[in-house]
């Protein structure tokens, strides 16, 4: 039997209270860039685009969505944009320009991208296809990642190994509003 | 069984720690509700305090090689902390009472919690309230199962891990470390009655867990506050 077009994006539900769904795409290889970062940038995406080399795992990006969309919702968030508000909540200081340089994409050849889902929204259906890339399994991630760079990013330089990164990280973007990084 | 619901785990005299599915995993909520008797904007003020010196604590805590859950949210709105739910646990005072001193492996734990402590206070972190039901033994690896394999211990495959960070505070001076000491006295004297030697056990091994040195003031400062006390039980 032929598996055709399994999906191979992953989903997980965010804060019960906004009824939003975060689902993610990871693409390699990806030709053309500089459109997708236009469309993202002026707004005509509605998605986030990532650096993947940024990510450990795909929760990082979930709690960091999580708390976007809790914030849109209270209209408490710090960026202009739910996307690009996920993009400063992955990062662990309130340096917005430097969050979003950091974590978004510009020449990267390598994109992981983030949509926000409701009911009666999911964008990705119309985006997806005008990626002009390889699409790959999200159990891929790590192959993109890089742990050096991403300590480094965090300040997580001294750090022995890596079984406690995640647990840093997230607990570094967690508090990052009321502890200076 | 909804796992979206939470599910009600601890009711204290300050919170109710719910389990609940969250972000696709097991978590813990840590919801510090209101007290009646305080004026609501008080209230509100000191929850909040409550939950950043929590946060900033269990952050802390990690840069110090402690384990402590990992944090997925501080939501000062809802009054709620969400971090890892560390489903195999037990409790230290679980421990003790199910195990007791007879257990070959009450001297490692003992031993555990003195080092834990030492390298707390070290950070300058002090817990302020430290008892025997705010520190949880896991196994390294966490399982499926919410039971706890004594035999783990004898391999080296368990850790120590703090929590109820609410009323802890940093750049604490060598009083507030002797008084941190001295609260977990009080508190093991009155739960572990029968064990007398389980605090001896911990301070031994909090003095020598750091080969630098530099602890002797604050335990003069324990002894200071330990006679205190014993003044004051004496007179009342
Ligand atoms: N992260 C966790 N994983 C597993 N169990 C936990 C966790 N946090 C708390 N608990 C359980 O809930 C109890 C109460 O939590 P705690 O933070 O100490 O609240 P309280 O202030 O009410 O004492 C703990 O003694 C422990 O049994
Ligand atoms: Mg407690």
């Amino acid at each position: 039997m032929v598996s055709t077009t399994q999906p191979k994006y992953q989903i997980i539900e965010l804060d019960p209270d906004t009824n939003t769904k975060l689902k993610l795409y990871l693409f390699k290889n990806v030709q053309n860039v500089e459109m997708i970062r236009d469309n993202i940038i002026h707004g005509v995406w509605k998605c986030t685009g990532i650096k993947p080399g940024l990510i450990i795992d795909p929760f990082q990006v979930a709690v960091a969505a999580n708390k976007a969309v809790l914030d849109e919702k209270r209209d408490a968030m710090v960026t202009r944009s739910v996307y690009t508000e996920i993009l400063y909540n992955l990062s662990a200081t309130k340096n917005i320009s430097q969050s979003l340089l950091k974590f978004g994409i510009h020449k990267d050849m390598h994109i992981l991208f983030c949509f926000l889902v409701t009911e009666d929204q999911d964008t990705s259906s119309e985006i997806i296809p005008k990626i002009e890339g390889e699409m790959c399994s999200m159990k891929d991630l790590s192959k993109f990642t890089s742990f050096e760079e991403t300590k480094h990013v965090y300040k997580l330089n001294h750090l022995k190994g890596n079984e406690r990164l995640l647990d840093l990280i997230v607990s570094k973007m967690a508090t990052k509003a009321f502890v200076t990084h | 069984m909804d796992e979206s619901e939470p599910q009600l785990l601890k009711q204290g005299a300050e919170a109710r720690v719910y389990i609940c599915k969250y972000l696709g995993k097991q978590t813990i909520i840590k919801e510090r509700f209101q007290k009646k008797y305080r004026h609501p904007d008080l209230d509100i003020e000191i929850v909040k305090e409550r939950i950043r010196n929590e946060a900033r604590s269990i952050l802390r805590c990690k840069y110090a090689n402690i384990r402590t859950p990992a944090l997925y949210l501080v939501d000062f709105e809802r009054r709620k902390i969400y971090m890892e739910y560390l489903a195999t646990n037990i409790t230290v005072k679980d421990f003790v009472i199910k195990h007791g001193s007879a257990n070959e492996h009450f001297d490692t734990i003992a031993k555990m919690i003195g080092q834990t402590l030492r390298k707390l206070h070290d950070y300058n972190i002090v817990h302020g309230d430290l008892t025997s039901s705010n520190m949880l033994i896991i196994p390294k690896v966490q399982n499926d199962g919410d039971w706890f394999d004594p035999a783990w211990l004898a391999k080296g495959q368990v850790e120590l891990v703090m929590i109820d960070f609410g009323l802890s505070y940093i750049d604490a001076s060598v009083e507030d470390k002797g008084v941190d000491l001295y609260v977990l006295e009080r508190a093991l004297l009155s739960t572990h009655s029968n064990y007398e030697n389980l605090f001896e056990t911990i301070l031994e091994a909090y003095k020598t867990a750091n080969p630098k040195g530099g602890v002797e003031e604050t335990i003069s400062k324990f002894e200071e506050v330990r006679a205190r006390g014993r003044k004051r039980t004496m007179i009342g």
